[in-house]
């Protein structure tokens, strides 16, 4: 049962993350804010179906060496289970997810990266038709995409800039598996803007030299994407269904490694190769 | 009474490899065509001696064939992919043939422990310097 310390004057905004629909709800209008400043391209009207979170700030100071409120910082996590959902909680930070409910109350320092700690875990328990990728998205002019997949460091943001306006997102992709093949929607994250399109191949991304680029045999692409995956770890039914996407992934969407070097024509090279 | 597949355990043949997954432990685990065959076959029933005559045995170690089998039953009891207690299947699976022309070891071949947040800068989990994808808007 989610308590809530105090009843105050609660302003809200909704954001679609792929077809799932979260509304914040908070007091802390500078909050609702920096989610607006991250989130924007991705407003939607409310809707009753929304998962609900509920942010309450806490009087704990932001990390001294946190950037930004709106940036990433590191933390420990820990999940665990709770009556009708899960509770996440960090040095920092603390929230309840009520799945029965469709709601989460989450408290901590005001800065996005508790929320961001919150939704690692909610969005791939609330999306149960694919699974949720670290991947950059980019459009093709066929109306096709193509998944970037790999570590930081490995070149997302990297290939999304270079894509320009074809880019939909530099961090977090959703897939739908459907009829031998599969869909991608581009999640908000730092740069992405609303689009989805079905997928034509899925690179795995690395440095080089020059471009250079290989096929990968089905096992080899299951390899690669299941460290790229955001797993519901805590629900072992909801594992079992990520784990049947992502075979089908593997077998269905042509998958290559890419070692590419950052210059514009690397574009013209995937087109090239992956048509 | 010989093995049988976990009931934790969920499995996929992907191209020619078979995939696991641990639900449990949240490892992935990657058997080799040989491999998969074995797998396939873990009812509860069949042992070793139970596979051997299914087998395409023509090199000239095959002697050591039966130690190579037990050898990947180890394997998967080690790794607590199957069990040894409760009742065989009801229905037993028919065995598929044998994926290669010739005997080729079963194996694990790879194996990773699976995390929430994959391996992005923004979701690595503990203490660490802030993420450098700083947003620039």
């Amino acid at each position: 049962m989610l308590e809530l310390a105090e009843e105050k004057e609660i302003s809200q905004a909704s954001f679609a993350f792929g077809e799932t629909h979260l509304r914040f709800e908070s007091g802390d209008r500078t909050w609702l804010a920096y989610l607006d400043r991250r989130y924007r391209r991705f407003s939607v009207s409310p809707r009753a179906e929304s998962f609900v979170v509920r942010f309450e700030p806490t009087s704990a100071p932001l990390p001294p060496d946190l950037v930004t409120p709106l940036a990433a910082y590191l933390e420990a996590v820990h999940c665990a289970p709770a009556a009708d959902g899960y509770r996440v909680s960090t040095e920092t930070s603390e929230c309840e997810i009520d799945m029965r409910s469709r709601r989460a109350f989450l408290r901590g320092p005001a800065a996005l990266y508790p929320l961001d700690n919150v939704l690692r875990h909610l969005l791939p328990l609330l999306w149960d038709e694919g699974l949720i990728v670290h991947s950059a998205l980019v459009a093709g002019e066929d109306g096709t995409a193509v998944l970037a997949c790999g570590p930081s460091g490995a070149g997302k943001s990297t290939i999304a800039r270079l894509a320009g306006e074809r880019a939909l997102s530099d961090e977090l992709a959703a897939v739908r598996i459907e009829g031998g093949g599969a869909t991608s929607i581009a999640l908000p994250f730092w740069e992405s803007r609303p689009g989805s399109a079905r997928l034509r191949a899925a690179l795995h991304l690395g440095h080089g030299p020059r471009n250079r680029i290989e096929r990968l045999r089905p096992a080899q692409a299951l390899r690669r994407l299941a460290s790229q995956v955001l797993w519901p770890v805590w629900d072992e039914e909801a594992m079992a269904r990520s784990f049947a996407y992502l075979a089908e992934l593997a077998e269905t969407v042509p998958a290559f490694d890419l070692s590419f070097a950052p210059r514009g024509d690397v574009w013209d090279f995937i087109d090239k190769e992956v048509s | 009474m010989g093995l049988r597949r976990g009931a934790h355990v969920a499995w996929r043949r992907v191209g020619d490899e078979t995939v696991l997954i641990h639900l449990r432990n949240k490892k992935i685990y990657v058997l080799n065509p040989s491999g998969g065959f074995f797998w396939h076959g873990l009812d509860g029933e069949r042992g070793t001696a139970q596979f051997l005559p299914n087998l395409p045995i023509a090199d000239p170690s095959a002697e050591r064939v039966p130690e190579r089998i037990e050898a990947f039953l180890r394997d998967l009891q080690e790794a607590d992919l199957v069990a040894t207690d409760g009742a065989p299947e009801e229905r037993p699976v028919s065995l598929p043939d044998y994926p290669l022309p010739t005997f080729v070891p079963p194996e694990l071949v790879w194996q990773q422990e699976l995390r929430n947040f994959g391996q992005s800068c923004a979701f690595i989990s503990g203490s660490g310097p802030t993420c450098d994808a700083i947003p620039t808007t």
